[in-house]
């Protein structure tokens, strides 16, 4: 379990978190959604000790993050929200590092690599660097990276980007079967379809502010008949208060 | 510390430490394990080649005998270093900006900036070699006895190095913790990264003025009296005061070592990876900027970037000045310019066309504005504005800043060796018509070698032929450049009543070799545009 306590993030006089308490139970599919800005990839580099968070604790199975960051660290595959990084290295030199920095034993390493290269098509691409891939490409590698440890915990920000259809298939359909393990899967997303069918728990952002945390289930069941799509922008669109969904709805009665 | 983590990290930026010859190489199908034993050969190598180049200058000087030279030497190879090792560490830390992608994997940061540090020392080590050469002539000269010689060589080279290692890292870490440092960015590591040349053009005035001296029969320079303890302790490593100063060292290393661990190391990874705040324009801003003026701005801002700046100014502009300057400094007394007649101004005129062929090359901005576009190039294809008003307006951009830094330099020359006012007139003249030319080349050439995906920006200045070409074209043009000039000056001197008919003749071919490449580059790029 994560427990994320007070968390808050200042960037110069902006407070891109403002106090952020949230509970994250293991083996559940987990989602962050919010507009852009509103704190969803803060919270998750926080998570991955990329930012130092300005005030808050963050737990790991009731472990303070800053007590143990390297073996919390390992029990973590992330993917950055943009795949660009290490440009220069080769899928194959990239994947090495990633082995190095997890101490993944070779005869494992290598097993995990050939599943994931076939799941993810990339067989035969290993010796290519990052840079001369299309922003696709470099996803599945860098996806390919995080998940070689075979972590515990996945923290995805935005992964379905720029995947094509059958590779964001294949990753969900995986991520389903980690946590049905009894792991945890953590990611960001703006596809509100993919968050109404992949998530077993939300947390709802707004101008750094934690606006809704629970499960989907009761999230639908607060507002019959309505979509994911239409409660979420009630509470975090422009017209928050509804003005917005009336008049849409009243124009599709028309 | 795991050994493999290390090792890995060090693969890395081995792999990162020379982009161009990681580039290449790949081209060549070689793997990341034989380009990092290439580039760790290539750095050994450069180390081999440095001690011998030096040390056969400091062969022909006895040190036991000049304490002065000794610490002069010292001075200007720790000055030399001091610069490498300067630019090394801004380089590794600062510019790869890659510190914030290692951070989600589980190193420890001691691991990763013990990477970094080392791969630094490495890299320098081609420039501090010549000292411990240096440490062992003086040692050898003074009759020590070789194993002492050798042991003692080493302990006061890693003394200077640590010294010297420790003093960049105060100032590298220092200046860049400083708000100053993360309110101006761009203006201080500009900066930063123009000290090292500055050093470097300072080491050569000294030189310069060096072998002046040394020809006549020889006399000891002054003794610089803060590096003479070195001398003290690598000739007379048994003395008393020897030990002293060794002991001295030490503490001064701990100390210095101490400072670091307090005060930088703490903060080493903020210090690196600082959100820099986003200063909000004072400047009121024209609500309805023209076409030309927006292009003007996009432009400037493509070319604002340090790494670039450095990198072009180093390869274009900086090496003619520096030739240039200790030339001047060189030849004042010898050359009595402003004697010279008008007939020397076809010299002049093509003196301009020759610096202009020395300072535009595939390095230049002008040959690269194209690409600095990366995506947004194939975005302005999709507007509905002009590629030929687009691609000229760059065109001017780049040729006029060019123009401009080599009207520069040339006027500086001009200011110590004095010629006549026609003949500037002339030599400018020569400079603006020329560097015009050989930029309509080079952008050309960047357009039909587009590269919109590069990551360094060095990857873009050895397209084509690659850095041999590049090399080439500068050196080639300098010596071939520096025959055509002496020759033509023969001839008018030798020849001074012809020298009208000379110099027509001259100009007539240059004029019909500049019409020719006019049309050839309307009708091969300009007119195609539209």
């Amino acid at each position: 379990m994560i427990e994320v306590v007070g968390l808050k993030k200042n960037y110069g006089e902006t407070q891109a978190l403002k106090g952020v308490d949230l509970t994250i139970p293991n083996g559940k599919i987990f989602g962050f959604l919010g507009h852009n800005g509103a704190g969803k990839s803060t919270i998750i580099k926080s998570l991955v000790s990329i930012i130092e968070p300005t005030e808050g604790k963050i737990y790991f199975d009731g472990e303070e993050l800053i007590n143990n960051r390297l073996d919390i660290k390992k029990s973590i595959g992330y993917v950055p929200d943009t795949p660009d990084m290490f440009l220069q290295l080769t899928a194959e030199e990239y994947w090495d590092l990633v082995a190095a920095a997890y101490e993944i034993p070779k005869d494992v390493r290598q097993q995990r690599q050939e599943e994931l290269l076939a799941l993810f098509e990339m067989t035969g691409k290993e010796s290519d660097t990052l840079e001369g891939f299309s922003h696709g490409m470099r996803q599945k590698a860098i996806v390919i990276g995080a998940l070689l440890s075979d972590p515990d915990i996945w923290i995805l920000d935005e992964p379905l980007q720029g995947l094509d259809p059958q590779a964001a298939f294949d990753l969900k359909e995986l991520m389903k079967k980690h946590a049905e393990n009894g792991k945890t899967v953590i990611f960001s997303t703006h596809i509100l379809s993919t968050a109404e069918q992949l998530c077993d728990e939300l947390a709802i952002l707004k101008k750094g502010e934690l606006i809704y945390n629970g499960s989907v289930k009761d999230l639908l069941a607060s507002a019959e008949n309505e979509s994911l799509e239409k409660i979420y922008l009630k509470m975090t669109g422009k017209h928050s208060n509804g003005e917005l969904i009336e008049e849409l709805e009243e124009m599709e009665d028309e | 510390m795991s050994k493999n983590q290390l090792l890995a990290l060090l693969k890395v930026n081995f792999l990162y430490v020379n982009p161009q010859y990681t580039t290449s190489s790949r081209k060549k199908k070689k793997t990341g394990n034989q380009i990092v034993k290439n580039v760790v050969l290539q750095y050994l190598l450069l180390s081999v080649f440095f001690v011998f180049v030096y040390g056969l200058s400091m062969f022909t000087v006895d040190f036991s005998q000049f304490p002065g030279y000794f610490t002069y030497y010292i001075a200007l190879f720790s000055l030399m270093s001091f610069s490498q090792v300067f630019t090394s560490i801004f380089n590794i830390f600062f510019q790869s900006k890659d510190l914030a992608s290692y951070q989600p994997l589980p190193f420890n940061l001691n691991q990763i900036f013990i990477a970094k540090f080392a791969v630094v020392a490495y890299t320098t080590l081609p420039f501090l070699l010549p000292i411990l050469a240096l440490f062992f002539l003086v040692g050898w000269q003074s009759n020590i006895f070789i194993l002492i010689n050798i042991i003692v060589s080493l302990i006061a080279f890693l003394g200077l190095f640590t010294l010297l290692f420790e003093l960049c890292v105060i100032c590298v870490f220092g200046i860049t913790r400083s708000n100053f440092y993360k309110n101006n960015q761009k203006i201080v590591s500009s900066i930063l990264m123009l000290i090292p040349t500055v050093l470097v053009v300072v080491a050569v005035l000294f030189l310069n003025f060096d072998t002046g001296t040394t020809s006549a029969e020889m006399v000891d320079r002054g003794i610089i009296p803060f590096i003479y303890p070195l001398y003290a302790v690598v000739t007379n490593p048994f003395s008393l005061s020897s030990v002293l100063i060794l002991a001295a060292i030490v503490l001064l290393i701990a100390g210095l070592f101490r400072l670091i661990s307090l005060w930088i190391v703490p903060s080493l990874y903020d210090i690196t990876t600082v959100n820099h705040k986003k200063k909000r324009s004072t400047k009121k801003r024209k609500s309805h900027a023209s076409l030309k003026e927006v292009l003007i701005h996009y432009n400037r801002g493509l070319i604002n970037d340090p790494t670039l700046i450095m990198q072009s100014l180093s390869s274009t502009i900086i090496m003619p000045m520096v030739m240039i300057i200790s030339g001047v400094v060189g030849a004042q007394g010898m050359l009595k310019l402003s004697n010279l007649s008008l007939d020397y101004a076809g010299v002049f005129f093509f003196t301009g066309i020759v610096f202009s062929l020395m300072t535009v090359n595939g390095a230049s901005f002008v040959a690269n504005l194209i690409s600095l576009d990366r995506e947004n190039f194939n975005f302005i294809r999709s507007l509905p504005i002009s590629m030929k008003t687009y691609l000229s307006n760059k065109f001017w951009f780049g040729y006029l800043i060019q123009v401009g830094l080599n009207i520069l330099v040339i006027l500086l020359a001009c200011i110590f060796l004095r010629p006549p006012v026609l003949l500037i007139i002339c030599i400018l003249a020569g400079n603006i018509i020329g560097a015009f030319f050989i930029s309509q080349h080079y952008f050309y050439r960047d357009f039909r070698l587009l590269e919109l995906q590069w990551t360094n920006v060095s990857q873009l200045f050895s397209r084509g032929g690659g850095n041999f070409a590049l090399m080439f074209s500068i050196f080639g043009v300098l010596f071939g450049g520096i025959i055509l000039i002496v020759v033509y000056a023969v001839t008018i001197t030798m020849m001074g009543h012809l020298a009208l008919a000379i110099n027509l003749g001259v100009l007539a071919v240059l004029a019909l070799i500049f019409g020719l490449l006019y049309i050839f580059y309307r009708n091969k790029f300009w007119q195609k545009l539209s």
